[in-house]
């Protein structure tokens, strides 16, 4: 079965996670994904490399693509861009904004040789703004944005700590370039139109606090303006980061304190369990498999008042209540037990393990590959099904330069033309390397 | 100028975040989304409510839709939803699995009644496996996949702890959806065949950590199978888990030169963050900072060496010194003229305000009918052509039942007597 992109073909002048995981998905889809580097490589290579240039990372963000080096600073190595692109449906970047324009690969420059062309560009805060051309990653994102702050994580020096190993704004950016662009191909296969998309970490990292950042005067009237004010007040005396986290987890302890009563982590007599209840009858699933009486846990009950005094108390109360419980047994009784009434648990797994994992290989996310220079792979492949399209992770990540004269040869170059680009230092990596 | 999904039509039946935020990635590009509630609406309407039956987060993450109440449980109200699915590209639900088969909206129930029908469902853990009738969350799948312990997540009581108050799967859930409907329009525009799209939580979870989850042999002998066996004795010893999560922290670790520049420091007054992915960036932060005796980037630095651990905590120290002498703004403006990625750490509650976000156009206001004028994160791109945003809020439940039946066919004698049963309306 062919993917739903089949026959799209897509150029890609990307680097670490946001531009690369995006051409993966499209990859997966049915796209033919060819990926620009310099000689240099994409920098994913280098973090964490087990052979030269050859990096786990780069391996899973760059895999079903073929790859070609040009030298983009080189007007040769443009002239090759502006011949591709005439015959390539999208075009996927994302460096540092000016970038482009200065090679020569902006959107203005692109169109001209493809007038329905689809351009994406990726930055860290979008095109427009007073940050528009600074520097970024997904750890910027995740400071600037609030995510960091939000999530009231300090480290043991009592600096602001990384909310997550991953990097969430990165994938968000990856998925939203996507789904720009297949809506951007649905629209051109009805009107014939190109556009260009503008995708950037900030936002992505924005859609994640979706329901933190919004403003309601109403809602924020009584909840977050006591925060604000909180936070304007520690910051008027130059409180250090830890006060300021202070000053804005009180509120929201007492304000959602009850919540992660059951949505949350606990120790059981052999390991851990967390908990993901949404709704009431969730958490009334919980305290029957624990055995709490009706009475044993008000927070539930109607004229319960978050914000009431004592109230701090009573949730810790049932805290205490609920951690005992889970300390008395192990976390597979424990998950058998919440299964049985139907309450979401889990227990806790170690992400190097999850390749083996029964649930994980039912559903054959996972996926065998043959990497031309390190041998056999295995990893996560498109994280969705389609019945009549189906993604497929379609091969292992390129080598540098490993199909610069395959792809060239396709799109109408001679062997002598490739030989003579390659001496001049065009395309492919110089010969002493 | 009309949306890339302009004049499609979705029907969602979701809740809480996966499904919901779906929809409104695709009512922002365009897509005339209608969300299907039971009497009691979306559970998220009663989480944090400020006014009955209304949310911030509801409000959030249902903007852009119109609203329909349908009691599914009663077979008139199956009937009601069958009639309207004829006149609907897409289908949209995040029900628990067997959930949509008791309730006649499952893919093959709907694709009899509309054959190129674009069905979406999402999951905690799919509809196979030992895991298929588990119910799931985010914060299990956070657990479940690996992430919470990937990220060494403690709690002061040694419990583990979530990642984040937001929900990553949640969310990559739902854009994977979002793109796979949109691959799907395109697929049917070019040969007028529909399918079903499933995804699950765990599989989000695992996307967001694909580099751990892979296997790669060559590499792992070396960094990954060392740790697993690590793991595999002390779960056997019985192990609690604070105490895995401290033996994986300190094990040799190529990481942790590279999160001397990727990582948050005090300063001043408040912190501030490093973002370094680069040598070149990590020699701009060191040229800013005045770090002259740094090894950690020279060639013949090892990573997993035996000094490597003090070299590294050396040079941190060295770093967390220089910024607790200067403040925010002084040492951004520093870094921004050094070309190095920086960051002070804001607070979420201010980003609608921030002068970035609002160059870049990333607050929409929309106003509500019960609560009044707000202002939520707007669409995820911009598109040249084609644009993406709403400007309508999140329905009330059951405001717009009667216009959204009357509009697919219904008569008022109709909707009078389907509400009179039950089968609709809340």
């Amino acid at each position: 079965m062919p993917g739903a992109l089949d026959g799209i073909k897509v150029l890609e002048v990307t680097q670490i996670i946001a531009g690369p995981m995006c051409g993966v998905m499209l990859s997966d889809m049915g796209a033919d994904v060819i990926k620009i580097e310099s000689a240099a490589g994409d920098g994913m290579r280098l973090l964490g490399q087990f052979a030269p240039g050859e990096s786990k990372g780069f391996h899973v963000f760059n895999r079903g693509k073929r790859g070609m080096v040009l030298n983009l600073q080189d007007p040769d190595g443009q002239a090759v861009v502006q011949k591709l692109i005439s015959e390539m449906d999208v075009f996927l970047i994302n460096a540092r904004p000016g970038v482009p324009e200065r090679l020569s690969i902006d959107y203005e420059s692109l169109r001209a040789h493809k007038p329905d062309l689809i351009y994406l560009e990726n930055t860290a805060y979008g095109p427009t703004g007073p940050s528009a051309h600074r520097a970024g990653a997904d750890i910027i994102a995740q400071a600037y944005s609030g995510l960091m702050a939000g999530d009231e994580k300090v480290d043991e020096h009592g600096g602001p700590d990384l909310i997550t190993a991953t990097t969430p704004a990165d994938f968000v950016a990856a998925f939203t370039s996507t789904i720009a662009i297949c809506a951007a191909l649905f629209h051109r296969e009805r009107t014939g139109e190109g556009q260009k998309i503008d995708t950037s970490l900030l936002a992505g990292a924005l859609v994640l606090q979706n329901a933190f950042t919004s403003r309601l005067p109403v809602s924020d009237a009584i909840m977050l303006d006591p925060i604000l004010n909180g936070l304007a007040a520690v910051r008027e005396r130059g409180g250090s980061y830890r006060e300021l986290l202070g000053a804005r987890g009180g509120l929201r302890a007492l304000v959602g304190g009850a919540f992660f009563l059951y949505y949350g982590g606990y120790q059981t007599s052999d390991g851990a369990i967390m908990l993901g209840c949404v709704t009431p009858p969730n958490r009334q699933q919980v305290r029957e498999a624990l055995g709490l009486q009706p009475g044993d846990d008000p927070t539930d009950d109607g004229d319960f008042n978050a914000l009431a005094d004592g109230s701090e108390e009573i949730v810790a109360h049932v805290r205490a209540q609920i951690s005992e419980r889970f300390a008395s047994d192990t976390t597979e009784n424990w998950v058998a037990k919440l299964d049985a009434v139907g309450a979401p648990a889990s227990q806790v797994n170690i992400p190097e393990e999850m390749i083996d994992d029964p649930q994980v290989q039912a559903l054959g996310i996972m996926v065998d590959l043959e990497h031309p220079l390190t041998g056999p792979e295995q990893m996560v492949g498109p994280p969705f099904n389609m019945s009549a399209t189906p993604p497929q992770a379609k091969g292992a990540a390129p080598p540098l330069d490993g199909d610069t004269n395959e792809v060239l040869i396709e799109y109408g170059y001679s062997a002598e033309e490739v030989a003579a680009l390659r001496s001049s230092g065009a395309v492919g990596l110089p010969s002493d390397s | 100028m009309p949306g890339p999904l302009d004049g499609i039509k979705v029907l969602e039946l979701t809740q809480i975040i996966a499904g919901p935020y779906c929809g409104v990635a695709l009512a922002d590009l365009g897509a005339d989304v209608v969300k299907l509630e039971s009497p009691v609406g979306d559970a998220s309407r009663k989480i944090a409510q400020f006014a009955p039956g209304e949310s911030k987060a509801f409000h959030a993450l249902n903007r852009g839709k119109r609203g329909l109440v349908i009691n599914l449980a009663t077979t008139e109200g199956q009937a009601v939803a069958h009639q309207l699915i004829p006149h609907f590209d897409v289908f949209v639900t995040n029900v628990r699995p067997g959930v949509a088969d008791r309730i006649g909206m499952d893919y093959d129930t709907l694709r009899q009644i509309r054959s190129d029908l674009i069905y979406f469902d999402v999951t905690g853990f799919g509809d196979r496996g030992p895991s298929a009738h588990r119910a799931g969350s985010d914060a299990m799948v956070q657990a479940y996949s690996g992430l919470v312990a990937g990220d060494l997540k403690v709690g002061p009581d040694g419990a583990p702890e979530q990642i984040t108050a937001s929900a990553p799967s949640d969310y990559i859930a739902a854009l994977g959806g979002a793109m796979g409907v949109c691959a799907a329009l395109f697929h049917r525009e070019r040969t007028g065949e529909g399918q079903r799209i499933s995804g699950t939580l765990l599989g989000a979870g695992l996307a967001l950590q694909t580099p751990w989850v892979a296997d790669v042999p060559v590499s792992d002998s070396i960094l990954l199978e060392p740790l697993r066996r690590m793991m595999t004795e002390m779960r056997v010893s019985g192990a609690s888990y604070a105490e895995m999560i401290e033996a994986r922290r300190s094990r040799p670790n190529q990481g942790k030169a590279f999160r001397i520049y990727y990582s948050g420091y005090p300063v001043k007054d408040g912190a501030i963050i490093l973002g370094a992915l680069t040598p070149q960036n990590r020699d701009q932060i060191r040229t800013a900072l005045e770090i002259t005796n740094d090894p950690t980037d020279n060639d013949d630095f090892n990573a997993i060496g035996p000094d490597a651990d003090a070299i590294v905590a050396r040079v941190e120290e060295q770093i967390k010194a220089k910024l607790a002498s200067g403040t925010m703004t002084e040492w951004i403006r520093k870094l921004d003229a050094a070309g190095a990625p920086a960051s002070p750490v804001n607070w979420m509650e201010d980003m609608p305000d921030d002068p970035q976000v609002a160059a870049m156009n990333l607050m929409r206001p929309v106003e509500h009918p019960l609560t009044g004028p707000e202002r939520h994160v707007g669409p995820l791109v911009n598109m040249s052509k084609t644009a993406t945003g709403t400007s309508r809020p999140a329905p009330p439940l059951d405001a717009e039942t009667d216009d959204i039946l009357r509009e697919h066919g219904f008569s008022d004698e109709m909707i009078a007597s389907l509400r009179e049963t039950g089968a609709v309306g809340a």
